[in-house]
């Protein structure tokens, strides 16, 4: 049962669901926004490293997430889920983002000194991490080679447990198409991979 | 289910992940547990599973998590603070400087001569003809005309002359024909010309000007090397630019709206320069579609005012940079235009939500 929400102490957030809190922050209530902050940060910042893969940038983007989020709660209908919303908004930047680096790199190429562009140090990605461990090495080499759709796909299911219906919400795309992007998805990492069946 | 008809992939994903209907569920079970190859596959997808989970991103430590909502609400807080109303318009330098992309501009009189030449001579290369000079497009649009089924009258009040631009002229015929090309998509919801649910999506006559008109060459370095061969120096699309502006306040709109394409056709998506370009462009095509009676101007309005609150909602669910970019064109044109016939709580509300744009149209 959801507890009641007549005092501010932080037992009552943390309890609360989340449209509660919601609810409380469109009304102004900064200390029920920041429980949403605890309680989905980690999640948004996963999402965002995996998809820009820097640290940096991830909190950055993490905290526009937030901050956005908090600017459009008077759009966000209160018959919908809160998490799916607010990791739409999440994906959409680091969209953004990366986009915009693209962009910074192609204008970047005419500026750079040949040399520089051979000896440069690569940037290293933090699944790279993971090749102590052979499997996941590959795995992780697997993932890179996916296009960032079906590899983003994989990981909100995967890793942070999301229903077809949520990918669908984040991702602003139909729920059949999500479920053939992970079906191709995991038949390209099998394919990358030669995954054996037991 | 059939057992010896096998599930599609898409199936065998959706059941390892139990997204499918329980009926669908007991079928597939009883397909994979007779079948080796499905069986094969949907271990191999479980375990592709459950290796993903041990691949977790090394996070920041718990002192990360503890400081960051404070970190946010604190921006917040700072972010709350109204900013002035209504936004200013930005001087020619901040409107062409980039800081990106290092733009750097090239002013002065001689060379603002060279640029109008420049652009002169790229237009000729499209064979696009060089229109007489004509009143400025604000008294046009503050001039009423006969409701004869005609966009535009020949001659203003005073009796000067002005530009032919009825939907065949070639002004108009730039305009549709824009389109075609168009991946950021800003302009081709407010086009005279194109047609809901006709199959290329564009009316008979925007079909017929987008087959018959020459493209303008949307290869920027062919466009480049063209005014650079002319002999202007700097940038040359600042140049095209510039020089399309002042064809637009000499009436040229022919020409401005080729110089407007090409800056825009010649600079990334995030450009600045490409930003203001688009915005001319749409300024372009809705005073055009204003050049008529009042009530045809009150009715266009009220279609640009749904538009520009329409994209602005987009933006406010998607927070992707291109459609703020949309919104924020559109609802720029709407603060420029709408002034002589929106009610000063519609252009309040329009000039609020060009503020809360402008920050990230502009990134």
């Amino acid at each position: 049962m959801e507890r009641r929400l007549s005092g501010t102490s932080g037992e009552d957030l943390k309890g609360a669901r989340d449209a509660a809190l919601v609810a409380r922050s469109k009304a102004g209530d900064t200390e029920a926004f920041g429980e949403l902050v605890r309680r989905y940060q980690k999640q948004v910042f996963r999402i965002v490293l995996r998809m820009v893969k820097s640290p940096d940038d991830a909190d950055d983007i993490t905290q526009d997430t937030f901050v956005r989020a908090h600017r459009g709660l008077g759009t966000f209908k209160d018959e919908f889920d809160f998490h799916p919303w607010l990791f739409r908004i999440a994906y959409n930047q680091a969209i953004n983002f990366i986009n915009k680096r693209k962009r910074q790199a192609a204008a970047d190429i005419d500026e750079v000194p040949e040399r520089d562009m051979k000896t440069g140090p690569e940037p290293e990605s933090p699944v790279q991490s993971a090749s102590r461990h052979e499997l996941l090495g590959r795995l992780a080499a697997a993932l890179e080679r996916l296009p960032e759709e079906q590899r983003t796909v994989f990981l909100l299911r995967v890793q942070e447990g999301l229903s077809y219906e949520e990918i669908a919400e984040t991702m602003d795309t139909p729920k059949g198409t999500v479920m053939s992007r992970l079906a191709r998805a995991r038949m390209a990492l099998r394919k990358y991979m030669d995954v054996p069946s037991s | 289910m059939n057992n010896t008809i096998h599930p599609s992939i898409d199936s065998l994903s959706a059941f390892v992940d139990n997204e499918l209907p329980p009926g669908d569920i007991a079928d597939i079970r009883a397909h994979v547990d007779g079948c080796p190859g499905c069986r094969d596959q949907v271990q191999a997808f479980s375990s592709l599973g459950e290796m993903a989970r041990g691949l977790d991103e090394p996070l920041p430590g718990e002192a990360y998590w503890k400081d960051l909502p404070d970190r946010i609400l604190a921006r917040i807080a700072g972010a709350v603070v109204p900013r002035p109303v209504p936004e200013p318009q930005p001087s020619l330098w901040h409107r062409l400087w980039n800081p990106s992309g290092g733009w750097r501009l090239a002013l002065g009189s001689a060379a603002s001569l060279c640029l109008v030449a420049a652009l002169w001579f790229v237009v000729h290369q499209t064979g696009t003809p060089w229109s007489p000079a004509a009143p400025e497009m604000a008294e046009q649009v503050a001039t009423p005309v006969a409701d004869d089924g005609s966009l535009y009258t020949p001659v203003d009040d005073a009796g000067r002359p002005q530009p032919t631009m009825n939907p065949n002229s070639y002004s108009k015929r730039v305009i549709m024909s824009l389109g075609g090309r168009d991946n950021l998509g800003t302009p081709l919801d407010i086009l005279p010309g194109r047609a809901a649910g006709s199959g290329s999506g564009y009316s008979t006559i925007g079909s017929q000007v987008t087959n018959t008109l020459p493209p303008l060459s949307p290869d920027a370095a062919a466009v480049t090397n063209g005014v650079i061969s002319y002999g202007c120096g700097e940038n040359p699309i600042e140049s095209a630019y510039l020089a399309a502006l002042k064809a637009e306040e000499s009436g040229n709109y022919h020409l401005a709206s080729q110089g407007y394409r090409l800056v825009r056709a010649s600079l990334p998506i995030g450009s600045n320069l490409r930003h203001e370009a688009e915005y001319r462009l749409m300024y372009l095509a809705w005073s055009e579609r204003m050049q008529s009676t009042w009530t045809q101007r009150a009715k266009a309005i009220d279609e640009l005012n749904q538009l520009a609150s329409r994209s602005f909602q987009t933006w406010q669910q998607s927070q992707l940079d291109r459609d703020c970019t949309k919104a924020w064109c559109m609802n720029r044109v709407l603060l420029s235009l709408g002034p002589e016939v929106a009610s000063p709580a519609n252009l309040q509300q329009t000039s609020s939500r060009v503020q809360q744009l402008k920050d990230c149209a502009q990134e």
